[in-house]
């Protein structure tokens, strides 16, 4: 069994990568099974099921999307058995940045929109520089001098990375991708994550709704830096 | 990165090449390209393309003409990401009758395209000044080079570029003649691409000029006819597939010398105009 998990933000065109590199596996006789998770609500799963592959949706509802990913990898690995599948690709929901849900033997992608700028590589965090692959989206909106000047931002970030230029619409890149997939060993044995997830732990994620610092304990960081435990 | 992940690497790459048929050119070579070869793919219905190879040689301008939706802009990306049969056409592109492998299709220090795309604007939050130092940077080049850039770009727009402005503001004209001065001079490859430059409100054939520049093999999708008349040879595009070539013939530039003199005659009208002078 090989894992892919597909991380980077909401719109940089995950789903659509995903979807192209999806028919080039089927075309070179791999079984891919797909999990997508989502926070609220997501219609990705029936863009999926066009291409006949095994799908399922995790909704993480008033869980952290990416804590509940990490939570959840396991399962995903038993129903993609189930299924008969030789492969786990893994669509993240794609939304603070500062976890990043792969397991150490998994192949990590951080699909990354060049319309964002070239400054967005230095912002995305963990996301971007424990991945083993960048994906360069909407390149096509942009000049080659700018989806040059993003490339060297993305090597600057991650210097290891391998950079793979993507097009969702039409499906540049997707042959590479899927041949990227193909070639990742095989996980084995117990997984770890490359990245510790952000502390998370205060009287926010319990439902606390007032605002003011006094109603409010745990690990917390201030303004200024400052970080503290407050409570018991 | 750690052993196991390059080694992945590599094979991932034996498996991309192991399936072609063509010879392969790798990045230890010196690669001094001397002809571009484009082999047929296939059309929007998988048609096989009707023109199955054409060999490009140095200094030659080729054309791409068609209606639009008809692939000129596909077959440009073609060209540009070096395709092996891995994009949606199926074409093969070639150098030296060679394939080109691995780090010359994607690493921007190895590459031998510049391309000019239909894109007017930057997006960029970043000075003209410190986005040109960055790219020469991406391209291998000296940062100092970036004053060139510019000098060249105002020599193509009657809006002059300041080096401290921020990209983002600059108008299509300034942004046009940016991207041209920027491929004349940092991305100065062998090969370069130039998708509809007639739209780009900058001098058209002065940056023709300035992008062919010496030995270069050009290629053009234009519909403007003085810059189609100026390639020898014309792909003709549709339904997404390469349906002929056309050569210039005596005709054809008999008609040209016209074009250039109504070209030319245009020209000067509209810069009177520009001048706020009336025309006589």
């Amino acid at each position: 069994m090989k894992m892919v998990v597909v991380a980077g933000t909401p719109g940089s065109g995950k789903t659509s990568v995903l979807m192209h590199a999806v028919k080039d596996l089927l075309r070179s006789g791999r079984s891919p099974a797909l999990v997508k998770i989502d926070c609220m609500w997501t219609e990705d799963d029936a863009r999926f099921k066009r291409l006949k592959v095994p799908v399922a949706v995790g909704l993480a509802k008033d869980m952290c999307p990416d804590h509940y990913a990490i939570y959840n990898f396991e399962e995903m690995l038993h129903w993609a058995v189930a299924q008969q599948a030789d492969m786990l690709l893994n669509e993240t929901a794609g939304l603070c940045l500062r976890c990043a849900p792969y397991p150490d033997k998994a192949l990590a992608i951080c699909v990354i929109d060049v319309t964002t700028g070239p400054n967005s590589p230095l912002k995305v965090g963990p996301l971007l520089t424990t991945a083993d692959a960048a994906v360069m989206t909407k390149g096509d909106l942009v000049s080659q001098a700018e989806r040059e000047v993003f490339r060297e931002r993305i090597l600057e970030a991650n210097p290891g990375c391998r950079i793979n230029e993507a097009n969702g619409l039409s499906g540049k890149g997707s042959a590479e991708l899927a041949q990227l997939m193909a070639s990742w060993p095989d996980i084995s044995g117990e997984m770890v994550l490359r990245h510790n997830p952000p502390l998370a732990i205060c009287t926010l994620c319990t439902g606390e709704l007032r605002i003011s610092k006094e109603h409010h304990r745990g690990v917390l960081r201030h303004l200024d830096g400052f970080m503290e435990y407050t409570g018991e | 990165m750690s052993q196991a992940i390059s080694q992945s690497m590599s094979e991932a790459m034996g498996q991309t090449f192991s399936q072609t048929i063509n010879p392969m050119i790798n990045m230890e070579q010196n690669i001094n390209p001397l002809t571009l070869t484009i082999q047929g793919g296939v059309d929007k219905d998988s048609h096989p393309d009707a023109v199955t190879e054409i060999e490009i040689a140095r200094g030659e301008i080729i054309g791409i003409v068609g209606p639009t939706g008809s692939g000129k802009s596909t077959l440009i990306a073609d060209i540009e990401q070096f395709a092996l049969g891995d994009t949606p056409s199926g074409r093969r592109i070639l150098i030296n009758s060679l394939e080109p492998a691995g780090e010359l299709r994607s690493n921007p220090r190895k590459k031998l395209v510049a391309q000019l795309s239909q894109n007017m604007h930057f997006l960029a939050d970043m000075s003209v000044e410190e986005f040109l130092r960055m790219h020469a940077k991406s391209r291998g080049k000296d940062p100092r080079l970036a004053d060139k850039v510019i000098a060249l770009a105002n020599t193509l727009t009657g809006e002059p570029v300041n080096p401290a402005f921020q990209l983002t503001i600059l108008s299509g004209g300034q942004s046009r003649a940016l991207m041209v001065a920027d491929i004349a001079v940092i991305s100065d490859s062998p090969i370069v691409l130039i998708d509809e430059i007639e739209n780009a409100g900058i001098k058209k054939q002065e940056a023709l000029r300035l992008l062919a520049g010496e030995g270069k093999i050009v290629v053009v999708v234009t519909h403007d006819p003085m810059l189609a008349l100026m390639a020898s040879r014309r792909i003709v595009m549709k339904n997404g597939g390469m349906t002929k070539v056309i050569s210039t013939n005596e005709d054809e530039q008999r008609v040209f010398k016209d074009v250039e003199r109504v070209d030319g005659w245009l020209t000067a009208l509209r810069e009177t105009i520009r001048q706020g002078e009336v025309v006589a």
